[in-house]
């Protein structure tokens, strides 16, 4: 087998592999095998593949360890990047957000639009202004880049700190987003799901570092893009009866604003969000004065369960009301919290679109622009400063293959971004036409499964007691829809197997990524720092595998305390990784004036900066400190908007650190 | 042919704290000037220019007509990232080709 060929049979032999274990799996689903029988097939097999990989890569060797050997041709580089890159709420979320946001978002928040060009576009700036300079530099790491930039180890110690705070939010994202679909799908505890995924991962990273992550990247890129497909193709043919998705969603289009139309002007609609409206009003009221309406409200409850008693209603009645948060809840302050949620998602579904526009979008002076613009300044720099994507431009051959490997990578990107766009369209027609408008007691038969599922991907709330469900009255987890898709559609139990496979291939391949950038920022760029001449190279990869383990462990622990949402953790990460490292990262190499300390400067204020507004809008810290949320943003940008106001702390930042230490220079 | 190399800084002569020490690079491949004519950098900058204006012009024809859905759909969610790929094929790699130190 000649040198280059075998590359490409990896990619065959994963294609030929899913094809077998698709049709094995078809088999059996018409012998009659479960649901969960299928997707723990998938889950298990896709885990034991990648750790096979994984064994069969292993290295202790020290190029091979930390950065491939740097000799990973364009393509696998590319592949390796977009599955690094395509992380569990890209592959799972995406799809869930253009469908219940929409595309431009409410006029306060951004839409989905925002993401699928926010998260494209940040790979041309990698490409023209990064990737080819890293992989010129020879460095293992990005800090260690920036310390041979600087000649100065303190920007070494400041940027492995800045990756391990972008890395780690990331990482605690992406093993939760595991967690959450091994359990979903197979059966298990959350917890089992977590520590299952983080077997695989460890499998992978432990044994061979970048070498063997490389490579499962490379498979694991087949896997998403041929999940994402195959998953598109059969919704397309289902609702559309041919495979051609974007064709199918543009005929789609059609009957969906037609529909939207029908939705929007009818009165039930009306109704519903009257009802929503005066619910708020009268929460408002409870909120006003707390402790007054908790009396009323105890009282009205009491009232009703003694009726309940007197007439021998059911048990299951006399429950509800006892359920009543006002009945049950003895601190005021949590009730308090309780009402102010409950106001928050009624808000929420009512700015939510009915298609894909809201009617409140708003103009050039709405908060919503101004988030969109924010937040999309946020994800391209991000993208484009991200230390573990950045990390794959060392693993490539030569500097034009660096950058090859973005164009690679990018094509990959698309072509999921493309076709969740589409199911979106498609997904959405099938919502509003086959639930909304249906009866409460003869729902379809996929909006019951929803519902019943453990964790429930559908929520209905009858706000107009009419009977009948309304766009308003439908509440979609739209982070995890998604894993729905095959129920929704009414596909084999085969397809959400394979889409189980893709959302795993999507958050394992990232949360390898990450651990290894983390890990390789405590062993080479802080403990090795000034020892890495005199200690021989087998300790430093030792090193890095057991802090790789104990960083692993540590991910998976906070992740079992289940974060809030996985969409608002990886944006965060975005923002903080823009304004940790992009200025620093843009002048060390187009301005030759740029110093150490203000690179030190450029990264700790820029961190600094975001971290603050990311901080003191998160609810736990805003209830602790008694903040006042609409007192906390700076021109109503949303958290995840930090970036915006740490890029420019970050470039202003090293522009007078450089002076301050030219300045210096000359005195001295 | 005039070769681009990274910058670096002298540090300040105040000993350690000045230069906050040196460090090497483990791995002996050295630290590799990039062989690039002049243009490149403006190549760069220009390539960075279209594919920001790009996203500022979709953005804000979709904002001046918020309501149109097909065009949204179309021009910005499906035709922006496709531009994006076209843009870094067509004119993307921009380092000349370097053959690395090992096999």
């Amino acid at each position: 087998m000649s040198p280059k060929a075998w590359r490409w049979r990896v990619v065959l032999l994963t294609l030929l592999v899913i094809t077998v274990l698709t049709l094995v799996m078809w088999m059996a689903d018409a012998m009659g095998a479960s649901r969960t029988l299928i997707n723990a097939f998938f889950l298990v097999a896709s885990i034991a593949g990648y750790a096979l990989i994984g064994m069969v890569c292993r290295t202790s060797n020290y190029p091979d360890y930390f950065v491939a050997g740097r000799r990973i041709p364009a393509p696998f580089n590319g592949m390796a990047t977009a599955a690094d890159w395509m992380s569990a709420a890209s592959f799972i979320g995406l799809t869930g957000l253009l469908l219940s946001e929409g595309l431009l978002g409410n006029g306060e928040h951004a839409g989905g639009m925002v993401y699928v060009v926010g998260w494209t576009g940040g790979f041309c700036l990698l490409a023209f202004l990064f990737a080819g300079r890293l992989n010129a530099s020879g460095a293992i790491t990005l800090p260690q880049f920036l310390s041979q930039r600087f000649d100065s180890p303190a920007v070494r110690v400041t940027a492995a700190l800045g990756a391990i705070l972008c890395s780690s939010v990331y990482l605690v994202a992406q093993i939760y987003g595991v967690g959450l679909v091994a359990s979903m799908l197979s059966g298990l505890t959350f917890e089992l799901g977590v520590f299952m995924a983080l077997g695989g991962i460890l499998m992978c990273s432990f044994l061979g570092g970048m070498r063997a992550v490389t490579w499962t990247q490379v498979v694991q890129s087949v896997v998403i893009v041929v999940a994402m497909l195959t998953l598109a193709v059969a919704v397309s043919w289902k609702t559309q009866g041919h495979p051609l998705v974007t064709l199918a969603a543009a005929q789609s289009m059609q009957s969906l604003q037609a529909r939207v139309q029908v939705i929007e002007n009818d009165p039930a609609e009306h109704a519903t969000r009257e009802a929503m409206r005066m619910r708020i009003e009268i929460l408002e009221q409870k909120i006003a004065d707390p402790a007054h309406a908790r009396d009323l409200e105890r009282q009205r409850i009491a009232q009703q369960i003694r009726h309940a008693l007197e007439h021998e209603l059911p048990l299951r009645e006399v429950q509800r009301l006892e359920a009543t948060p006002a009945w049950r809840e003895p601190e005021l302050g949590r009730l308090v919290q309780l009402w102010e949620q409950e106001r928050e998602q009624l808000r929420t579904a009512l700015g939510r679109p009915v298609g894909f526009q809201s009617p409140q979008v708003g103009g050039f002076e709405s908060v919503g622009w101004r988030n969109s613009i924010a937040l999309v300044l946020c994800l391209i720099l991000g993208t484009a400063a991200l230390p573990h994507i950045l990390v794959r431009s060392y693993t490539a051959a030569s500097p034009r293959q660096a950058e090859r490997s973005v164009v690679w990578a990018l094509f990959f990107i698309v072509l999921v971004y493309l076709t969740a766009s589409s199911l979106a369209v498609l997904l959405k027609n099938v919502v509003l036409s086959d639930l909304v408008g249906a009866s409460l007691q003869n729902l379809p038969e996929w909006a019951q499964r929803l519902r019943l599922r453990k964790l429930a991907l559908l929520e209905l709330n009858d706000h107009n007691q009419d009977g009948l469900v309304q766009f308003a009255d439908i509440s979609l987890l739209s982070d995890y829809l998604m894993l729905g898709v095959t129920e929704i559609v009414k596909l084999s139990p085969v397809f959400t197997g394979l889409l189980a496979a893709g959302a795993l291939a999507a958050a394992l391949s990232t949360a390898d990524g990450l651990l290894i950038t983390i890990a390789n920022a405590f062993a080479q760029d802080m403990y090795f720092l000034r020892k890495t001449d005199e200690t021989p190279p087998l300790k430093q990869v030792m090193l890095s595998k057991i802090l790789l383990m104990v960083v692993a462990l540590l991910a998976a622990w906070v992740a079992t305390n289940r974060p809030v949402s996985i969409l608002f953790w990886v944006t965060s990460a975005f923002s903080l990784a823009a304004a940790t490292f992009f200025p620093s990262l843009l002048l060390g190499l187009y301005w030759s004036g740029m110093r150490a300390w203000g690179a030190m400067a450029a990264m700790w204020v820029g961190a600094g900066v975001s971290a603050y507004y990311i901080g003191i809008n998160f609810p736990a810290i805003q209830t602790a400190f008694h903040l006042n949320p609409s007192e906390t943003l700076w021109w109503g940008l949303d958290p995840v908007c930090a970036g915006v106001f740490g890029v420019p702390a970050g470039f202003l930042a090293a522009f007078l650190g450089s002076g301050l230490q030219r300045l210096l220079q000359s005195r001295l | 042919m005039a070769r681009w190399q990274a910058p670096r800084s002298r540090g300040l002569p105040l000993g350690a704290w000045g230069r906050f020490g040196a460090t090497k690079a483990p791995v002996k491949k050295p630290v590799a000037p990039i062989p690039s004519a002049a243009f490149t950098w403006r190549t760069r900058a220009l390539g960075v220019s279209v594919a920001l204006s790009l996203t500022f012009a979709g953005l804000w024809l979709a904002w001046s007509r918020p309501q149109d859905t097909a065009l949204h759909f179309w021009l910005v969610v499906q035709g922006l990232p496709l531009s994006y790929w076209l843009l870094l094929l067509l004119w993307g790699p921009t380092s000349p080709e370097e053959p690395a130190d090992e096999p």
